[in-house]
This record gives structure tokens, C-alpha cells and sequence, in this order.
């Protein structure tokens, strides 16, 4: 179905080649997961496959790339967008329109399908992904889990042959993720080739029939997935979850939980840094609450994850600790002071926070201002601020980028950043939405590591995660929510 | 407390207004920025800012675009009356405020004096007015036309699809950039900086802008691959779902705005030409009549 034959590409600007002299053959009906850490020319890769490179990007592409026996060289986009369907990170970066159908109907619409044509692609690319029901709802008003259908949808709607995903998974949470895999696994069933790139080897390992390991443009391993579980040694030295890792329990958590609490480390008697009570909140008047009755109290030396999944209210709950949100009713108390009381500003150095995208997070021209930006504007004295940035930047191993631009960095780099910018100011609590998200696992491990050090040294952390193994592993306490409460707290 | 995504999303609904043609909405809007650059007169002005106000509760819009839409006014309003008070330039103009004396030390020798002139308040209001009925009718227009529909409007007004897809794409992409900005504030104002405080404007409006254009410029990249994965102008021409068909309401609309504006215009320039003596028509004098007034 498709044949790369010594493939490379340079992406116009840069003098070293993104993908470098690739070869890769795949069937008809295939499975496939590309792996491999950040910036090895994952996405790329999968920009050959329809035609984007080298028709839509400026570069210059060596080798060549067949799909269904037409060269992507000399076929046109238009033909191309009809064998491979291509689906992306992030829903919300694609989606457009705002009713489900309008959405489906953009691809036939510009490959100039007749109304019938248009309404039967409609019909058959909804049913495949399970959102027949759907068709005249705002997208809007649609889950993660259902958006990332919906752009699916709209790839299917152009009857491809080939469906290419590029980390699908990585905005969603458990329900999202499984109905996305669901609606993949059917479609691999009834046929379709499809080859996805995704960080979270372990939720879809099991059900892929090949595993494509990439590094540094290079194709490093390229085994059927029986074979690839034994060089766990090639997955450990790139930072990659590894295939079948040790499932870490409840359970097991609990018996750590005891452990830690004989050792002395145990905040249960500890101050009070973080207390809600019995709040309620909700964005529109009229609408349900967001937070509903939910009570929480977060001690020093605590390190707490947040899980649940998306729309439950985690979010929502750290931006009351941040006091960027106030109750509707009940009482939240940051470090003792009612949140009613104080703002944002004037936690700023006792209250920390990440938030979901660190992009968002970083405005100075170097990761050495960045780190500085905090604690300059809380005065520290000059002597002090040295010995500040020097320990911040090495704690989370970004010394060697300190004269960089913080944009110019990997995303897992830039997420050190942020949460650099953040610890600079030495904060009491530590506040992060989702910060393992779309990272590999040596960046999380890296981070995850920096924060249990903090938590250790008196810093409360409470953390949003969708990815259980990671809370297990780091959390001293696990938080679940739904419908805007707390309903485990283990 | 609304969400950024209430500022710029339509709301859903099947309710008259909704279902005007995108077509008749555009004409409307040319229509109405006639008649606001023509008219002189407060009241008549007034009167024209309230015409689309009245279609909002026929348009059943939520009661969060009601805030945006009184703070996009009332500020609008606001800052342009107070700005054209105080610093009115023309003669004659008639003090009815001190705020600081030409007299006072330093400050009224720097500024000369402040004051409030009456005749800037007036001018400042037909300003204001005539930025409120745009933007009630523009807000009205953005709230109750989907994307899908406005891209073929402008496509069937002979606007290219290209440009016709960035202004709708633009616009559907509008809430979250503005999300984005109020995450950004909210950042700085974390790590110790207020970007709204008056001192720290430019400084915070730079540090605002630098994140989020770096991400609208990702973000316009993976739209950009989206769409061309979707064979976004694959070929010189395109079909469409959905077609647009004007019905009764839309013509009569249509004749309303258009026969109105194009007479006020050109009432207007006859006037405009009499007086300045350009022109008279003795047949016309009705016409100078009608003129002055407006």
C-alpha cells in the first residue's frame, strides 16, 4: 500500500535533514505505531504520506513515496487527499465549523462531490466514527473524545484507504481515548491501513501490528510488536513508555502510601496550605455547576494528583486555588487568606502555577529571563537572584539553554521552562494542569522528579493528570473527580 | 462571567433573523455604514443605533451576548465622548467642566488648561453613535450567521473563496485567541506583574503579544495542513451541501436598507453641495430642507 525508498527531507532554512534516508514498506490492513521522542521526524513522516511534503512545504525531499502505486512526487493533492486521510494532535486546531455535518461536507465539498455524493460520504463517515446522531449538533458543544471523532470523520468522509493519525490521543482523556481507539481498531477491522504516531505507546500497543521506532530522522527499529517488546533497551535510551510496562495499582499505591507515612515525610498533621469548602461554581447563570459542594483540604509536603476526565472540574478547581476563579458560594482559603480576599497579583511567589500550555507561558527572549522574570519583579535583591536562577535552571536541566530563545526549544524543554518560571519564585504550592500531556516519558520523569524534591523540602503540589501510571508513581494522594466533585480520594 | 468562545460563536438557533440570507445581512451592514458616514443629526443617529438592538431579542441571543455586546458599546461610546470633550479643537466651543485650570502649577502650564467642551460632547456623541450601530449590527451579523453560511455568502458576492475562507476562519478562531490573551495576563500577573496597571501597558502588552502570536502562528500551521489535507482549492472550483436562497423577507429587507440608504446619501450630497454653493436647484428645495435637518 505504501513504499518510502531512501526518503529524506530539509525543511527549507535548515542545514540538517529532518528525515533521513528512510525506508519503510507497509501492507494493505496494517497497523502500525511510529514512536520516538520529541523532534525525530515523526510528523514529518507522515506529512510524505498525503502529499503535504513536498506539494504544500517549502524543503527539499530526496527518495521517493508511493501510496496504492502513485509516486506523491508527480500525483496531485487532490488525488492524494483521496487515498490517505490525514487526522491531527489537537481537535480544536482543526475543526472550523460549527455544526458537525458542515465539517464532514468541507472535503467533499472542495474535491467537488455532487449534493448526493456529499450526503452519502456525510452518512457513511459519521456512522464509522459513531456520531450519526450528531449530525446537527454544534461541534461546540461536543467532548474531546468526540471532536477527535469528528476530525476523523472528516478524514473518512474523503474515503480514503489509508487513515494517518498524528497523536490523537495526546489532548484526551481515558473515555476520549478509548472511544478514539475504538473507532480506529473498527476501522483497521473493516480493512483500512493505519498508521499512528502517539507518545502513549502503552494504551495502544497491544492492538498494533507493527511498531516503527524512529530517531533522529532515521528509522531505528522496525519489528512486529512481539519482536520490539524484547529491546526495551532501545525504548529505556530514548525516553519512550515503554511497550508493556509494570501497571503500577490502587493498591500498591495504598502499601506506599503506608510506607510513607511510617517514615515521618507524612503531612497529615501538617499546616493547612490549600482548603476548599463546600463550593460551588459554574461559568454561566444559567447553566449547571461546575464545581458542586466539592471540599478539599491539601496539606504541606503534599504531593496531590488530579485525575478525571475532561469537563469534570479540575481545571476549574485549580484556577480557584490560583484565585484567578472565586465560589459561587462555600470558602476557599489559599495559605490561610480567604480567595475572596486576595487575587492572582498577590499571590504571585506564594502560589505557582503551569498551566496546560506552557507556550502560553513564556514571553522573554531568553530561558535565563524567563527564570528571572518572577523574582525580578518581586524585587529579590541582585545577590540573591544568581544563586536563584543558577540552582532553578540545573534542578530541571536546563542550565546548557539559558541563553536560548525559550520558543526555539523542544516541547518537553519548554514545559521545564515554565514550570522554571514558576519555581524561581519559590512558591508554597505548586498548582500544574496536565503537564505530562504529549510528553515522553523522560520528560515527565524529569519533571515529576523536580516536583517530588520540592514537595519534600515543604511545597504542597497538586497536579492534573489523565495518565494514572503517573499518579500512581508520584502522588502521594489521588483525587478523583466527577461531575464537579470529589468522589475518591485515595 | 462569560467565556471568551461567547464573544465571537454564533449562537445556534432557527429563528427569523437567523435564517435571513447572509447575503441581505452584508447588504444591510453596506447599507448602514452609508447611512452612519451621511448622517449628522444625534437623534436620527440614535435612532439608527437602535434598529438592530431590536433584533436581538427576535434573534433569542443568550444573555452573555447582551454584556458583550452593552460593554463593547458602552465603551466604544464612552471613549470616544470623553476623548472628543476634552480635546475638541474646533471654534466655537463652550467650557462647561474644569478639570484643571490653565492656571494650576506645572499641569496647567503643561496642557494649557483642561476643560470639557460641550460642543465636543456633541461631537464625540454622533462619533459614538455612529460606532454603536456598527457595531450592534456587525455583533448581530457575527452571532447569527454560521461560518458554513457567511463563507458561502461572500463566495456568491463574488469574493474569492480563498479570502472568503480566512475572514470566516478568522473569525471562528477569535474566542480562542482571546482566550489566550486573558491566559497570558494571567501568567504574568502570577509571576509578580501587573500588565494592566497604566505603568506597565507596553511592557505587558508586548509580553502578551509574543506567546500568543507564536501560537496563533502553530496554530494557522496545522489548520493550514488540515485543510490542504482536505484538498482545501484542489481544484479551481468547488460544490456545496448546502445553497442559499433569498425568500420574500430578504428582498423586502433589502429594499428597506438600500432604498433608504442610497436616498440619505443622496439627500446628503445635495446638500453638501448647496451648501457650498456649488449647486442650487430651485426644484430641490425640499431637498435642502430634508438635508439640514439630517
Amino acid at each position: 500500500m505504501i513504499e518510502m525508498k531512501n526518503l529524506g527531507f530539509t525543511y527549507q532554512g535548515r542545514d540538517e535533514p529532518t528525515l533521513r534516508d528512510l525506508n519503510l514498506r507497509v501492507k494493505k490492513g496494517e497497523f502500525i505505531l511510529i514512536a520516538g521522542p520529541t523532534g525525530c521526524g515523526k510528523t514529518t513522516l507522515l506529512r510524505t504520506l498525503n502529499g503535504l511534503i513536498p506539494h504544500e512545504t517549502a524543503g527539499i525531499m530526496k527518495g521517493s513515496v508511493s501510496v496504492a502505486g502513485k509516486d506523491t512526487k508527480k500525483s496531485p493533492m487532490a488525488e492524494l487527499t483521496r487515498k490517505v486521510g490525514l487526522v491531527f494532535q489537537n481537535p480544536d486546531d482543526q475543526i472550523f465549523s460549527t455544526r458537525v455535518e458542515d465539517e464532514v461536507a468541507f472535503g467533499p465539498e472542495n474535491l467537488c462531490f455532487q449534493r448526493k455524493e456529499i450526503e452519502k460520504s456525510i452518512d457513511y463517515a459519521l456512522s464509522a466514527v459513531g456520531l450519526r446522531d450528531f449530525r446537527n449538533r454544534a461541534t461546540a458543544s461536543l467532548s474531546g473524545g468526540e471532536k477527535q471523532r469528528l476530525a476523523i470523520a472528516s478524514a473518512l468522509a474523503m474515503r480514503p484507504r489509508v487513515l494517518v493519525l498524528d497523536e490523537p490521543f495526546s489532548q484526551m482523556d481515558t473515555i476520549g481515548t478509548r472511544e478514539v481507539l475504538d473507532v480506529i481498531l473498527k476501522l483497521n477491522r473493516e480493512g483500512m491501513t493505519i498508521i499512528l504516531a502517539e507518545h502513549r505507546i502503552p494504551a495502544v500497543f497491544r492492538h498494533v501490528s507493527r511498531i516503527v521506532v524512529m530517531e533522529k530522522g532515521r528509522i531505528l527499529l522496525d519489528e512486529d510488536k512481539k519482536k520490539a517488546c524484547m529491546r526495551r533497551d532501545i525504548f529505556k535510551r530514548l525516553g519512550l513508555w515503554l511497550p508493556e510496562d509494570k501497571k503500577l495499582t490502587l493498591n500498591s499505591h495504598r502499601q506506599r502510601l503506608q510506607k510513607f507515612k511510617k517514615s515521618g515525610f507524612a503531612p497529615c498533621q501538617k499546616k493547612i496550605v490549600l482548603e476548599a469548602r463546600d463550593i460551588c461554581f459554574r461559568y454561566q447563570k444559567n447553566n449547571g455547576f461546575d464545581l458542586h459542594g466539592l471540599s478539599l483540604v491539601v496539606r504541606r509536603g503534599e504531593m496531590v494528583a488530579l485525575l478525571g476526565d475532561n469537563g469534570t472540574g479540575k481545571s476549574t478547581l485549580l484556577l480557584h486555588f490560583a484565585a484567578i476563579l472565586k465560589p459561587e458560594t462555600g470558602t476557599v482559603k489559599i495559605l490561610g487568606i480567604d480567595s475572596k480576599n486576595t487575587s492572582s497579583f498577590e499571590l504571585a511567589g506564594k502560589v505557582g502555577v503551569v498551566f496546560q500550555n506552557p507556550n502560553l507561558m513564556l514571553f522573554c527572549n531568553t530561558v535565563k529571563k524567563e527564570v528571572e522574570f518572577g523574582p525580578k519583579a518581586l524585587k529579590v535583591p541582585m545577590h540573591k537572584l544568581s544563586g536563584i536562577l543558577s540552582d532553578t535552571l540545573a534542578a530541571l536541566t536546563i542550565s546548557d539553554f539559558k541563553k536560548d530563545a525559550p520558543f526555539s526549544l523542544s516541547s518537553g524543554q519548554r514545559l521545564r521552562v515554565a514550570t522554571a518560571a514558576a519555581a524561581s519564585m519559590n512558591p508554597e504550592v505548586f498548582l500544574l494542569d496536565e503537564p505530562t500531556q504529549g510528553q515522553d516519558r523522560a520528560n515527565v520523569e524529569g519533571l515529576m522528579n523536580y516536583l517530588k524534591i520540592k514537595s519534600r523540602q515543604g511545597a504542597a503540589i497538586l497536579f492534573i493528570t489523565h495518565n494514572l501510571d503517573v499518579a500512581l508513581q508520584y502522588a502521594d494522594r489521588i483525587l478523583l473527580m466527577n461531575g464537579g466533585r470529589i468522589v475518591e480520594d485515595v | 462571567m462569560f467565556k471568551a468562545r461567547d464573544i465571537a460563536e454564533p449562537d445556534t438557533g432557527g429563528t427569523i433573523i437567523h435564517n435571513i440570507d447572509p447575503r441581505t445581512k452584508v447588504a444591510i451592514l453596506c447599507a448602514m455604514s452609508l447611512m452612519v458616514v451621511s448622517l449628522d443629526n444625534e437623534k436620527i443617529l440614535f435612532c439608527l443605533f437602535i434598529i438592530p438592538l431590536f433584533a436581538y431579542p427576535a434573534a433569542r441571543l443568550s444573555g452573555n451576548k447582551y454584556w458583550i455586546a452593552f460593554i463593547f458599546i458602552a465603551l466604544g461610546l464612552w471613549g470616544t465622548i470623553f476623548s472628543q470633550a476634552l480635546f475638541y479643537r474646533e471654534w466655537p466651543r463652550t467650557i462647561v467642566l474644569t478639570l484643571i485650570p490653565q492656571d494650576f502649577p506645572v499641569l496647567g502650564n503643561i496642557t494649557g488648561g483642561l476643560y470639557v467642551y460641550k460642543e465636543g460632547f456633541f461631537y464625540g456623541l454622533i462619533q459614538g453613535l455612529r460606532f454603536s450601530a456598527m457595531t450592534a449590527s456587525g455583533l448581530l451579523l457575527c452571532w447569527t450567521t454560521p461560518p458554513q453560511k457567511m463563507l458561502l455568502g461572500l463566495v456568491k458576492l463574488k469574493i474569492p473563496y480563498g479570502i472568503a475562507f480566512m475572514v470566516v476562519t478568522a473569525l471562528r478562531f477569535l474566542p480562542i485567541l482571546l482566550a489566550e490573551i486573558f491566559t497570558v495576563i494571567e501568567v504574568q500577573r502570577l509571576r509578580g506583574f501587573n500588565p494592566l496597571k497604566i505603568k506597565n501597558l507596553f511592557k505587558g502588552l508586548m509580553n502578551t503579544m509574543l506567546p500568543v502570536l507564536a501560537n496563533s502562528v502553530r496554530r494557522a500551521g496545522v489548520l493550514a495542513a488540515s485543510v490542504e489535507s482536505r484538498g482545501f482549492r484542489a481544484y479551481p472550483d468547488r460544490t456545496y451541501l448546502k445553497d442559499l436562497r433569498y425568500n420574500p423577507v430578504d428582498f423586502g429587507i433589502m429594499a428597506v436598507f438600500l432604498t433608504a440608504s442610497t436616498g440619505i446619501a443622496a439627500i446628503k450630497i445635495f446638500y453638501g453641495l448647496y451648501a457650498g454653493e456649488i449647486l442650487y436647484i430651485s426644484a430641490l428645495r425640499w431637498v435642502y430642507e430634508i438635508g439640514r435637518y439630517l
